[in-house]
């Protein structure tokens, strides 16, 4: 496995010649691809015109490096095919290969006028040479499938959602880079999962319910009376409508006659479907991003000088202001780099770090101790909201300022506590911010659930405690701030400094975590709830770009979204995962209300999935899964389960092994090449090449294998060769 | 689209759809009339070339770019910057967001290959800071910079980045992909 490059003599060598070319899999390469190298073939050119293809790694992947000479584009593009052709199961003339032709095609590092001419005569070659095979009946069905399928999902992407708010988003990237720009490509990535939940929601739930309603034979009034304040404190006229869980029938609805629609059935399974979608797209959206960031880029963290010139610059910056502030952020960032080297940081004495270390411990446990006091206040304002009505009102109040303010209060009290990093600290403060939002809502969720018992149909009690939070919220982080930042501004202008300040990016992506806590809590007692906060996140993406463009400057420093946004997703999966265990503890063991909802014949909601299964009892499928679901299958399951972890995790761990293997092998092979360079230039020391003559130190990339062999022997003596070699042996 | 001066044909673009990453609503997004010559008949957008001014002032995204200039020169085919309409697809369909890791990187190390020798020299890295910073830092700070960056990424000790070098300290960096990647 040498890593000699070979190169091009520099006669041949001309200025536009840039097309390169590498005779090894790159280390890279192999420590992700963990299969073997079955394909991997070398060639050495020693500076003649033939091209050379490197076929590295995966069977269906062809990773083509050429080089070749300049000039007619046809002549080029024929010795590509060629190579191409060599490769058996791209040349075939069945669909699948049609596929791996337009992938090999596709990750073909030329131009695009190379691709096509190489594209029509790879065409005209694979229809000339192909055989037809007799294809049987299932293949071609099997085929017929898998492309129909392929190009419904290729239509699927010509009309995904990164069209919306495309022009927006393009234009907040261009002029505030990249960063701001991820703020909001997550907040419309919820706006949509949002949306879709909404619709189901309205469609399953919400319809089938109005249209009872309104059918003749089913009239019933609303016995309160409508408020404006009710669409603040979301109860009175609220609460016998579709809004809350009360307001649902336990009864099949028949509206049209022969046609039964089971309201019970249906609002258990969309809710608890919908619940369950929503976990499988987070955790397949979390598992990808932490692949990405985090386990790819192991190790690559020491290469902070090159990371900041090879990705330090954003390519989507379009604004002269932007480009200005962003050249002046890498250059203040390479400044700090190298003051920091002078610097020496662990000079620290004893003393000091014992003194930070104590200071930090005692503002972590403050914090905690903030956020019990928290909580309590949280119990004895819920006990109390109960008691009328402006409790109700202050008890939203009072929860709303506490998310505006102690968020501030953490990062001011994290400013003081001398974390080594910056990254640190703002992990910590958004560690922090987010157990508060967590312990509030688990909180108010643990207090309904508890004080179940007494209540008269408790389930729309909670979730019209929700609503108003949300409600609330949207008043106090969209209204309010906005407001406030106006005032800023103005005040700011007025006093001559800057008026534009920065982003605050984890703030905001905070309150939309917290949001979406808030519509997980209170979905499952609340159909409409999805609607609602879709229509909230509507305006907030609206408010929240009117702010930027208006009041905001791009950022000073670099913001690194792609760790953070890592960060992020795993605190809403997180999130959405203690809220189903905690729902799933609320339908198996907490009594329904049983004058309200579409579950009161039963006693615990999850009786309804016993009641249906035992009509199924005689069905096979059941007995299957009976029969699975019996210990011995779990354990049989689950031990395969284990063994296969066990293989996988072996598997990287010897991955690694080799990549830092092959690593060493490297550097020893770069030591041998300048060692034997050296050598020869001590044991020649300028005689033998005439280019050598005035005693250049021969540079060992330019040197070339032919030179060596064809000059060493001609004009050197051979006792004077071997006593100098002597040194070396 | 407004006054079509020029239509591709079917064929065409999916023949465009199966070389790069585009999708067929964003390659016909990208015939902007302000980027594509007027007047532009079916073999032109090979023959027509743009100077590489006038590319950098109707793309916006690298009228700011530092590496301008070197990026016209990779992507055209006489390497002097001068791109035709299929010069132009091929560079926005390499910094979309649908471009493979290996795909970018490979266009990365060309672009900052400034003396296309195949290796990212002290030379290279001087002028790639150059342009960044618009020649704010000093020439010390410039090169103890450069002896860093050469310190931390060569395995083989020649004092330059190969190919490989390169690719191993790029594909472990998380920003990459989010940084270079035009929206179009």
């Amino acid at each position: 496995m040498a890593a000699y490059e070979n190169t091009i003599p520099m006669s041949e060598r001309s200025a536009q010649s840039f097309d390169y070319f590498a005779s090894v899999p790159t280390v890279s390469s192999l420590a992700q691809r963990s299969r073997s190298l079955g394909h991997e073939a070398r060639s050495r050119d020693y500076g003649s015109e033939r091209p050379n293809l490197v076929v590295s790694g995966m069977k269906k992947f062809t990773k083509a490096y050429f080089t070749g000479p300049r000039g007619n584009l046809d002549l080029h593009a024929n010795k590509i095919v060629e190579k191409l052709e060599e490769d058996k199961s791209l040349m075939e003339d069945t669909p699948v290969s049609e596929q791996l032709r337009k992938e090999a095609l596709k990750n073909l590092p030329q131009g695009l006028t190379m691709k096509r001419c190489v594209k029509s005569k790879l065409t005209k070659s694979v229809s000339q040479k192909s055989k037809r095979k007799p294809i049987g009946f299932w293949k071609r069905l099997k085929y017929s499938i898998n492309i129909s399928f392929s190009k419904f999902v290729a239509s699927l992407k010509n009309f995904n959602y990164f069209e919306l708010w495309h022009g927006s988003l393009k234009d907040i990237e261009g002029r505030f880079g990249s960063g701001y720009a991820s703020y909001f490509k997550f907040l419309r990535w919820l706006f949509v999962m949002n949306f879709g939940v909404a619709l189901l929601s309205l469609g399953l739930l919400v319809v089938p319910q109005i249209i009872l309603d309104t059918s003749a034979s089913n009239k019933t009034t609303n016995t309160q009376s409508f408020n404006f304040r009710n669409i603040f404190i979301g109860d009175g006229f609220f609460i016998e409508t579709v809004f809350y869980y009360g307001h649902y029938t336990n009864q099949f609805i028949e509206v049209i006659p022969h046609l039964s629609f089971d309201m019970p059935a249906s609002y258990f399974s969309v809710t608890v479907i919908l619940y369950v979608l929503s976990f499988v797209v987070l955790a397949v959206s979390v598992a990808e991003s932490y692949r990405r960031t985090f386990i790819e880029t192991e190790g690559g963290l020491q290469n902070v000088y090159a990371n900041r010139i090879f990705c330090g610059w954003d390519y989507g910056i379009a604004t002269k202001e932007a480009a200005q502030l962003k050249s002046s952020s890498i250059y203040y960032e390479l400044k700090e780099l190298l003051s920091e080297e002078l610097k020496d940081v662990e000079d620290w004495s004893c003393l000091v770090k014992f003194w930070t270390y104590t200071i930090q411990v005692v503002v972590n446990i403050l914090v905690l101790v903030i956020l019990a006091a928290v909580g309590w206040m949280t119990w004895v304002l819920m006990k109390k909201s109960n008691e009328g009505e402006i409790a109700v009102y202050i008890t939203a109040l009072v929860i709303n300022i506490i998310i505006m303010v102690f968020p501030s209060l953490f990062y001011y009290i994290s400013k003081h506590e001398d974390y080594k990093n910056p990254r640190i600290t703002l992990y910590i403060t958004l560690g922090r911010t987010y157990l508060l939002g967590a312990v509030i809502l688990g909180t108010i969720l643990a207090f309904w659930l508890i004080h179940a018992e007494g209540k008269n149909c408790w389930e729309t009690l909670l979730a019209a405690e929700v609503y108003r939070l949300i409600i609330f919220d949207f008043l106090f982080s969209v209204v309010l701030s906005v407001i406030v930042d106006v005032g800023y501004f103005i005040g700011r202008y007025f006093l001559n400094r800057e008026p534009k300040t920065e982003f605050n990016i984890a703030k905001h992506t905070l309150q939309i975590i917290y949001n979406q806590g808030l519509l997980w809590v209170g979905f499952l007692y609340s159909p409409i709830l999805p609607a609602v906060v879709t229509l909230k996140m509507f305006i907030i993406w609206y408010v929240n770009q009117g702010c930027v463009r208006k009041l905001c400057r791009p950022p000073k420093r670099t913001w690194r979204a792609a760790q953070t946004q890592t960060w992020f997703m795993m605190m809403i999966f997180v999130s959405i995962l203690l809220i189903i265990a905690t729902h799933g503890y609320a339908l198996k063991s907490v009594r329904t209300s049983q004058t309200c909802g579409p579950f009161k014949h039963y006693n615990y909601t999850y009786e309804i999935v016993t009641t249906h299964i035992e009509d199924l009892e005689q069905d096979l499928a059941w007995r299957v899964i009976m029969n699975v679901t019996k210990p011995g299958g779990l354990a049989f399951i689950m031990i395969a389960l284990g063994i296969l972890v066990y293989y996988l995790r072996e598997h990287a761990l010897a991955n690694r092994d080799k990549v830092k293997m092959l690593k060493e092998t490297l550097v020893w092979l770069a030591k041998d090449k300048k060692f034997l360079v050296q050598m020869y230039n001590d044991v020649t020391k300028g005689e033998i090449n005439p280019h050598l003559r005035d005693n250049r130190f021969v540079d060992p990339s330019r040197i070339l294998p032919h030179e060596f062999t064809e000059d060493v022997s001609s004009s050197v003596d051979e006792d004077d060769f071997h006593a100098r070699f002597k040194k070396y042996s | 689209m407004g006054n079509k001066l020029l239509t591709f044909t079917e064929q065409q673009l999916e023949n465009y759809q199966d070389c790069t990453f585009f999708t067929r609503k964003e390659i016909l997004r990208e015939i902007r009339p302000d980027l594509v010559p007027k007047r532009m008949r079916q073999n032109e957008q090979v023959t027509i070339r743009v100077p590489l001014e006038d590319v950098v002032e109707k793309l916006p995204e690298l009228r700011e770019n530092p590496f301008k200039q070197r990026i016209c020169e990779v992507f055209s085919r006489d390497g002097k910057g001068n791109l035709s309409f299929e010069d132009i697809l091929d560079l926005l369909s390499v910094f979309s967001e649908q471009a493979p890791r290996d795909i970018k990187v490979y266009y990365a190390f060309k672009i900052y290959d400034f003396d296309n020798d195949r290796h990212i020299g002290t030379e290279d890295l001087d002028s790639a800071l150059v342009l960044l910073m618009r020649q704010e830092l000093s020439p010390e700070d410039r090169q103890q910079i450069i002896e860093k960056v050469i310190e931390e990424a060569d395995v083989d000790g020649d004092g330059k980045l190969s190919f490989m070098e390169f690719e191993h300290v790029i594909t472990r960096a998380p920003d990459f992909l989010s940084t270079f990647h035009i929206r179009i």
